[in-house]
């Protein structure tokens, strides 16, 4: 008979996943898996839709990355349109989602994945949170947080015509430029992200970095798996979160395709199982060989530390200084740990601060010329951008009208689907094994190992749920359910 | 302050836009209407500066029928009560947050949910129980709001 121990809800996490661990006759882990709920029929509703309206609907599928998906939108309507946005719009678009990137990775840090660390992994519940990290910090550092996350949502509302579901991207380019008093405001703005992803640095620093148990840790074999990896770099091969071709590199860092947005289905394929709705993406050169790490699986990891390991280097100063001191502290590219994660993500915060003050002093950004009216017949096309949580295509077919015949998307967290899966389940096997059952601790280490992915599942989030209970199912070799117990 | 959260492309979802819409028409100029998908730290930032805070959202209950309406004040949560999102905080931490960081956050804040039947379709119509509800819900928060004013 198999017992299985259901999690639920996990602790932060986006709608509704639960962590199924599956215990053989001995009790020993004999699998786990992360289920996630479904949400249905997407493509359906943008099909008959004009495709210009779909940078502005398809913001609307989460509420925690509109700014990827209207990129991605905006970007598969230019290519539909065959039509090649100005340069200033192209800066436009790239200081918002910069922008977006330093306040996305900030909530990360700070909020889900900071209290692991500055607090204590093994800490108990009640301090290993938001508040304990402030009572480590200071309110003064707390405040520090909040009000830079704050001016970020301000620019990209300037920007994006709305705090949440922009508008301002369209096929061709932008329906707002800036004038010269916005571009005195973003400089301010983007100057004092700089400042603050310095201020991150300390922090990672002096909590993290300095403390050997946590580098051990970090370091340890239960966080580690040997995948290949998956991220958009620019012409220099420097990560682009906007722009360029797909860079996979192999388990061993050596690159094995680099091909362009729109021959993603040549390389990439999906794989089912019965168990979840969301489907397993993979390496087609390599096949699905399973939920297994090494040079012939198909599994390949994004987001982070992926984009970091495609690269070359990064494409500003203090973030490629960080970048060559994170390499050498691990032990050379590529980086297996997967809590190096969280030191990479650190990393694009600081690279993605200069790249906004950067755009944002560009002379050219207060140029009119913002869009190029599209006057070719729409067909099909692919867009992509680096969504925080991985690589997101958008891919549209329209008739010769415009119209939405068919909308494909394969979305940030999905390409870490499989990882994320076997990171739970090494994790399980280690500690569950080891600890001889299931504790707070246990728990929330387990937990370590998928929110180093900033795994973002649902879009229906801001329900009031109440408290879910604790569920635990039992299960007989058949799968039927035999008992089910549950702790309010 | 009327805050909505929801999202209007996900079938029922979207009650809770649509009711603080309506509240915010019903009340005019006496009260500023504000909309969020979900609800992460930035809600600290947009309560900041009001007295009162009136949230209205879809809410999910297995126990009761689709179109239920439900009234509660962040005391009445208990500890990690909902918005449950990988990028937030239960509400009420989020509150104590704000009030750590010294924040001016509203004196009160009462929260109006409505129980939905379907908010895992995409979909612009509410399913016939919210359909059937929303507008008196509407109404009822409106004039009990009115009568504070």
């Amino acid at each position: 008979m198999t017992k299985t121990v259901s999690i639920d809800p996990i602790t932060r996490l986006e709608g509704h996943g639960r962590i199924d661990i599956f215990l053989d006759d001995d009790g020993k882990v004999e699998n786990a898996y992360l289920r996630i709920p479904e949400l249905r029929g997407f493509e359906r509703f943008c099909v008959g839709r004009p495709v210009e309206e779909l940078p502005r609907i398809t913001t609307r599928i989460c509420g925690v990355c509109p700014e990827a998906h209207h990129m991605a939108s905006a970007k598969a309507a230019d290519a539909v349109y065959h039509v090649e946005p100005p340069p200033t719009a192209v800066k436009l678009r790239r200081l918002l989602y910069n922008t977006f990137y330093v306040a996305d990775h900030a909530v990360h840090f700070y909020i889900l994945a900071g209290p692991d660390f500055v607090v204590g992994p093994d800490a108990p519940v009640a301090e290993r949170n938001i508040f304990g990290l402030i009572s480590k910090v200071g309110v003064e550092a707390g405040k520090h947080v909040i009000k830079s996350r704050a001016r970020a949502q301000e620019l990209v509302k300037m920007l994006g015509g709305r705090a949440i579901h922009q508008v301002t991207s369209l096929p061709g380019g932008v329906s707002r430029g800036m004038n010269e008093d916005e571009q005195g405001l973003a400089k301010e703005v983007t100057a004092d992200l700089v400042e603050f992803g310095k201020f991150t640095l300390q922090i990672l620093d002096d909590l993290v970095l300095s403390n050997p148990e946590y580098l051990e840790l970090i370091t340890g074999d239960v966080y580690r798996h040997e995948t290949h990896y998956m991220g958009l770099v620019d012409e220099n091969n420097h990560p682009d979160f906007y722009d360029g071709d797909v860079r996979v590199v192999d388990d061993k860092g050596v690159e094995i395709a680099r091909f362009k947005p729109d021959e993603y289905l040549d390389h990439v394929a999906e794989h089912v199982e019965p168990w979840t709705y969301l489907k397993f993406p993979y390496l087609k050169a390599k096949g699905w060989k399973g939920f297994v790490d090494g040079n012939d699986s198909g599994v390949y990891r994004a987001a982070p530390l992926a984009r970091l390991n495609v690269a070359d280097g990064m494409s500003t100063p203090l973030a490629h200084e960080q970048y060559e001191r994170m390499i050498e502290t691990l032990g050379g590219k590529p980086v297996h740990y997967t809590l190096a994660y969280h030191w990479a993500r650190v990393i694009e915060l600081v690279n993605a601060a200069e790249l906004a003050y950067e755009l944002a002093r560009d002379p050219e950004i207060t140029s009119p010329e913002i869009r190029t009216v599209p006057t070719e017949t729409p067909t099909e096309g692919v867009g992509v951008v680096e969504a925080p949580r991985g690589i997101l295509f958008h891919h549209y077919v329209t008739d010769t009208e415009g119209i939405v015949e068919k909308a494909n998307l394969i979305v940030g967290t999905t390409n870490n689907y499989a990882p994320i899966n076997m990171s739970i389940k090494k994790a399980a096997k280690a500690l569950v094994d080891r600890m001889g059952g299931l504790s707070d601790g246990v728990l929330n280490m387990i937990e370590m190992a998928f929110r180093a992915y900033d795994p973002c599942f649902g879009c229906a989030t801001h329900f009031l749920p109440g408290q879910m209970p604790m569920e635990v199912t039992l299960y007989d070799a058949a799968g039927e359910v035999v008992d089910r117990i549950v702790r309010n | 302050m009327i805050l909505g959260l929801g999202n209007d492309i996900l079938r029922d979802d979207g009650v809770g836009l649509a009711a603080a819409r309506r509240v915010a028409e019903l009340l005019g100029e006496r009260a500023d209407l504000s909309e969020a998908a979900v609800a992460t730290v930035d809600l600290l930032q947009e309560m900041t500066g009001y007295d009162r805070v009136v949230i209205v959202d879809a809410f999910m209950d297995s126990d009761l029928p689709p179109g239920t309406t439900l009234r509660a004040t962040p005391d009445d949560l208990p500890d990690g009560f909902g918005y449950r999102s990988f990028h937030t905080l239960p509400f009420k931490e989020m509150l104590r947050l704000g009030a750590e960081i010294e924040m001016r956050l509203p004196d009160q804040v009462v929260i109006h949910g409505m129980v939905v039947d379907d908010a895992a379709t995409f979909g612009e119509e509410f399913t016939p129980p919210v359909a059937a509800a929303w507008e008196r819900w509407a109404a009822a928060i409106a004039e009990e709001e009115a009568a504070r004013l």
